[in-house]
């Protein structure tokens, strides 16, 4: 297993490069460049554009511009932002944790509903609940996710006013307001109530998604033999779902959760939009319409080391969780 | 069972915690109601709050209340000194400028303000290692003398009279030497937005500077050493990025935000309903110097014929434009100069909708109607493009209403509207268009020689670059441009500028649409909000604002 | 976004009868395809929106493109002259649903064609030859799968024109690795099969065992795999639309319509320019999701076997 955990990280690292040549290529060939962000302002002169092209280095041919970022990035600088001229990596360092607080609130809430009703609907197949279950689960796969945004925010923002409309927190927020014993639970929800209709947006397709992969994996594995056999020695239907049945049931999904990462990152470009969430989806939209090159680098790499990272973390765990299966590369 | 029990208990546990927090929280939950913060909503978050190297009108908005300028102008549209004792003294010949600062004024870490300061500012905007956005007015100098701590003379290169202007911006806010010198030398002879200072400003100005939370907000609190006696009133200032018009609106109604400044168009209505259902607001509604124009590449044959352009103006109806998809929110444009500047023309050639006079125009100029609906002239069809950066549903309108009018008047016309990155990086400056839609801003001075003078001609072929983008020239129109940058007295600038608007309108290298105008929605107790529509932004006199 | 595909058809992707020798194949099929009410119910939905696509210019009242500036002709409500009302620039949203219906149909099975076909082919040959080529082709899909597919969109989005082929081109580069994956998966199973050594045995050329053996076995999962894949893409291209990447005017969409609408003050003036385009968009999604769904149960002897 060593061996293979090792040659699974060089590929990964391989694959990395060729991540970054692919997605520099694309950058750089795109029309249009960071000075974008000066016009329609007639008092920047076209004079003054070029000086500012030859001090940013853009007068460069690309593939000089490739060389000098990846020499800069092995050793561990990214650049600096066009936009803000602060290291990438501060730009990306101050936006990871809100998305980061996000995505594992959304995964939390996924898992959190999709696991059980997941299990309760493959249990009671073709009930009446697995149907409506059923339906829910395409109801989130199939409605526009910043359509749904927009409708929670008209709903709990503007009519009943119990949640804020975007943000991320409270700039005026002082604690010591609240009488003391509650003041603990102020706080919570004081962080707690920006979150709240992001991650329900943001978990949305994964909640609908996943339950159907665990309905349909624990379907599977209920008609294996060995659980018809448990049945048949009279174990308990509950022991026999919650026991033998559940543990098999989860692998598959582990896997699938490992996969459905890069689309945590895509769901929070919108989300982060809608919210007014001050994470790298927000950060990736700036970039990419200033023609950001070094932030958007900068992403595309974190992204892609997390998203391997993710991987690889699902496929050890799903090596443990079920030891029938060898780890492979 | 087990299950059901701890669901139950997390809901209630919820339920609760929510309720106890809303109960104490009716003062702070969803809206500063406290009177000493004043939260302004932004749309964009800044990038550096130094002023030698911003650009950024967002940037000024906050920057006005960290920093001091020389001078302001006011929200009558006149000068007025700020950090000078009076307006600067100018010679005969226009070209020296004497400058005499208030005594006394202090930095937010005490240390006096003086004409070295300044000075620096100069040597920072020209310092080769600085990505300075503009250094126009910086290159027109030729001397800076210091004369002592108060008093310095600038020597001009030659006549501007448009130069002074600039000082009263954020370009030329003053930031302290005795800290940014260091700074400047410890990164190797550059200041940039990265750099300490952009993320840590100290200033002169009303507000000292507390904390910046990239895409959050930036909080100032009040300077008590400021130099006006008695000011600022309002302890707290909190900038909120809310990156959305939707959600500034939602944001303003609910109470998250106090400040609702640059309201779109068609939110105006919104803001009033409002007001008169009793919110405690007051809505500003103001012409500002922004105006969007249809510039046509006079290098494509169809459109080097005047009558051309004359005809697809009279064809397009600009007042039902305004009125419908602006709500009536914008002043209808005939030139480049703002009707509420002084050099404003009122009656100038003026375009009303015409679809007769331009299908009469077109068959002067040779265009004549084929079988197909479309003219066409020596073989070549009357079809073109139109293009506008993609996004922008005002202008984009603009283009959809354009393309049925001026098809009906027998043009082909094709929409292709690009990414504003692509537009402005690679169309316009590689001037691969037909048509192009955006908007300019202008400052209060009628000036406009970057967009009109035959010097500013962009040309890809021989990499003149400029923003004469349409390829305009008019030998007679380039006197008259730098002969308005040299007379000094203002009723014969007028004068000059009377009949740059008439060969404007009349030879239409753009067609100008409409001014822009700004809506700033505030809470009804705010005393002393006087909207500006220059680049001073509406935080100019932040320090006179208080709670009524 | 296309990971919903991945629902049903999974990875774990059984084996499938050999359609060409069940000659009485489609019967049984329709049989088991009937039992699914909410199937049945949503191919007629599906049938009857692609009718009145393709039949629009008969269906529509009013000309779909025509502004109108007359302020009393905007943001009329639902009535018998413009059965959903009118727009903010007084267009007829009746006569812009049935147009914006092509676009968004014509965007989605370009994109269902060129995915399904890049992803088919790509999987196919991987699966067929296996060992290193097999190893470094599927390496190249899961570097493509770990960047996030609305990164990959809004970077791909400057090079092409904004219109319906651009946009399904877009859409399919970044939605056929997954049915690569799929096809891969049943190429390395059946190439194992008797018939394809009675094939190779034959001396016939690998091409033709891939394209008229091999693949016609594979039928079944792809077709589900392409169904749902019409419906996923339908939502990311709303979303483009929603970032601004979408058709561009005077073209529009579902989603650009109802990206269009996404306006607090429209929504309140005029909640039908964005009510219907959405409710267009939710049940066409849906009916291709539930669609696929039935297809998927019709067509897998396995899980039918279950009951």
């Amino acid at each position: 297993m060593g061996r293979k955990v090792i040659k699974r990280i060089l590929v990964s690292i391989l694959s990395l490069f060729v991540i970054s040549i692919f997605s520099f290529a694309l950058m750089q060939l795109a029309p249009g460049g960071p000075m974008a962000m000066y016009a329609e302002n007639p008092k920047i002169t076209a004079a003054d554009k070029e000086r500012i092209k030859v001090q940013m280095g853009l007068d460069k041919p690309v593939h000089i511009r490739y060389y000098r970022w990846i020499t800069h990035m092995l050793r561990g600088d990214m650049g600096k932002s066009y936009m803000t001229g602060r290291p990438v990596s501060t730009e990306i360092l101050t936006r990871l944790p809100a998305t980061l607080k996000l995505m594992f609130a959304s995964f939390i809430i996924s898992v959190g509903i999709a696991i059980p009703i997941g299990i309760y609907s493959a249990t009671h197949r073709y009930s009446f609940a697995d149907q409506i279950v059923t339906f829910g689960s395409f109801f989130g796969i199939s409605i526009p996710s910043f359509w749904f945004g927009l409708l929670m925010i008209l709903v709990f923002s503007l009519s009943l006013k119990i949640l804020p409309a975007g943000g991320y927190s409270t700039p005026w927020f002082d604690p010591s307001e609240y009488p003391l014993i509650i003041r603990p639970i102020a706080v919570f929800i004081e962080n707690f109530k920006y979150l709240i209709m992001p991650a329900i947006v943001l978990s949305l397709m994964n909640t609908a998604s996943w339950s159907r992969y665990m309905r349909s994996s624990m379907l599977d594995v209920i008609n294996q033999d060995y659980i018809r056999t448990a049945r048949a020695k009279g174990v308990p239907e509950k022991q026999v779902v919650n026991k033998h049945a559940l543990r098999n049931a989860m692998t598959p999904i582990i896997t699938i959760m490992g996969l459905d990462l890069p689309s945590f990152f895509a769901g929070a470009v919108i989300t982060e939009t809608i919210f007014a969430w001050p994470g790298m989806g927000r950060l990736f939209i700036t970039a990419v319409n200033n023609r950001d090159y070094q932030v958007l680098m900068g992403i595309v790499m974190v992204t892609a080391v997390l998203v391997l990272l993710g991987n690889f973390i699902a496929d050890l765990l799903y090596s443990i969780l079920d030891p029938r299966v060898k780890y492979e590369g | 069972m087990k299950k059901k029990n701890v669901t139950l208990i997390i809901v209630a546990v919820l339920v609760v915690a929510f309720g106890l927090y809303y109960a104490f929280a009716s003062k702070s939950a969803l809206g500063p109601k406290k009177k000493d913060v004043l939260v302004w909503g932004m749309l964009t978050d800044v990038e550096t709050l130094n002023p030698i190297l911003s650009e950024a009108s967002a940037e000024t908005i906050m920057m006005n209340g960290i920093f001091s300028t020389l001078m302001k102008v006011n929200d009558k549209l006149e000068f007025e000194p700020d950090l000078l004792e009076e307006l600067p003294e100018v010679s005969e010949d226009g070209k020296v400028y004497t400058f005499k600062l208030r005594k006394g004024v202090k930095f937010h870490d005490g240390v006096e303000l003086t004409a070295e300061d300044v000075e620096f500012l100069y040597e920072m905007k020209m310092a080769p290692g600085n990505i300075v956005p503009s250094r126009a007015m910086w290159e027109k100098i030729d001397k800076f003398e210091i004369i002592d701590d108060y008093n310095f003379k600038i020597t001009l290169k030659e006549l501007d009279v448009t130069w002074l202007e600039g000082w009263a911006y954020s370009e030329c806010m003053i930031p302290p030497k005795h800290i940014l010198e260091k700074e400047y030398a410890e990164n190797g002879n550059s200041l940039t937005k990265g750099g300490e200072f952009s993320r840590n400003p100290i200033g002169s100005g009303p507000y000292k500077f507390i904390e910046w939370k990239a895409n959050e907000y930036v909080k100032l609190e009040r300077f008590d050493d400021y130099y006006r006696e008695g000011s600022p009133k309002i302890k707290t200032i909190v900038y909120k990025v809310v990156p959305d018009t939707n959600s500034l609106l939602a944001q303003f109604k609910s109470g998250e935000i106090d400040v609702y400044d640059g309201a779109q168009a068609n939110q105006y209505k919104e803001l009033l309903a409002m007001k008169e259902a009793g919110q405690k607001i007051e809505v500003h509604k103001y012409p500002a110097y922004v105006y969007m124009h249809a510039d046509f590449n006079l290098r494509n044959p169809i459109f080097a014929d005047k009558r051309v352009r004359q005809a697809l103006c009279y064809a397009f109806p600009k007042q039902q434009f305004i009125d419908t998809v602006l709500d009536g929110i914008g002043t209808w444009a005939d030139s480049c100069v703002a009707p509420n500047c002084w050099a404003f023309k009122p009656e100038l050639k003026r375009y009303d909708y015409d679809p007769d006079k331009a299908a009469q125009l077109l068959e002067e100029a040779g265009w004549k109607l084929g079988a197909d609906g479309v003219r066409a002239k020596d073989g070549k069809k009357l079809s073109f493009s139109i293009t506008t950066n993609s996004g922008n549903k005002i202008r984009e309108k603009f283009n959809e209403i354009a393309k049925q009018e001026w098809d009906a008047v027998g043009c082909d016309v094709t929409i292709q509207n690009y990414e504003a990155s692509t537009l402005f990086g690679d169309i316009l400056e590689n001037v691969k268009f037909d048509i192009a839609v955006f908007g300019w801003s202008a400052g209060f001075d009628p000036d406009c020689k970057t967009l009109y003078h035959t010097e500013q001609i962009v040309d890809p072929a021989t990499g003149a670059t400029g923003q004469n983008y349409v390829g305009y020239s008019n030998p007679h129109l380039d006197q008259l441009l730098d002969a308005g940058l040299k007379e000094p007295d203002q009723e014969k600038r007028k004068e000059i500028y009377y009949e740059i608007q008439d060969i404007l309108a009349e030879d239409v290298p753009y067609i100008f649409v409409y001014y822009y105008n700004e809506i700033a929605a505030v809470p009804a107790n705010l005393a002393n909000f006087k909207p500006n529509p220059t680049q001073a932004t509406n935080t100019w006199n932040m320090y006179e604002w208080e709670w009524k | 976004m296309a990971k919903d595909l991945e629902i049903i058809t999974g990875e774990n992707q059984t084996e499938f009868g050999n359609m060409q020798e069940h000659t009485g194949l489609f019967k049984e099929f329709w049989r088991a395809f009937r039992k699914n009410r909410l199937s049945v119910i949503s191919c007629i939905i599906l049938l009857l929106i692609i009718i009145s696509a393709v039949l629009a210019p008969l269906l529509a009242t009013h000309d779909p493109y025509r502004i109108n500036l007359a302020k009393e002709l905007q943001k009329l409500p639902p009535s018998s002259e413009h059965y959903l009302g009118t727009d903010d620039m007084g267009r007829d949203v009746w006569s812009r649903m049935l147009y914006g219906s092509r676009i968004s149909l014509v965007v989605s099975f370009l994109t269902m064609i060129i995915s399904v076909t890049l992803g088919a082919a790509y999987g196919a040959i991987s699966g067929y030859y296996g060992g290193r080529i097999d190893s470094l082709m599927m390496r190249v899909v899961d570097v493509l799968l770990s960047l996030p597919t609305m990164f990959l969109l809004i970077i791909l989005a400057a090079f092409v024109k904004p219109n319906a082929l651009g946009i399904a081109l877009i859409i399919g580069f970044t939605s056929w690795m997954r049915v690569a994956r799929l096809v891969r998966g049943q190429f390395l199973s059946l190439k194992e099969q008797e018939f394809v050594e009675a094939a190779r045995a034959l001396g016939y050329s690998n091409a033709r065992i891939i394209f008229r053996h091999i693949l016609p076995n594979v039928t079944a999962p792809i077709i589900v795999n392409a169904t749902l894949m019409v419906a996923s893409a339908i939502l990311v291209e709303s979303t483009l639309s929603f970032l601004g990447l979408g058709v561009q005017p005077p073209q529009f969409s579902w989603g650009s319509m109802l990206t269009n609408a996404q306006d607090l003050i429209l929504l309140k003036e005029a909640p039908w320019t964005a009510v219907f385009p959405g409710i267009a968009i939710f049940l066409t999604v849906l009916s291709f999701n539930f669609f696929g769904d039935g297809l998927r149960d019709a067509l897998d002897p396995k899980l039918k076997n279950i009951k």
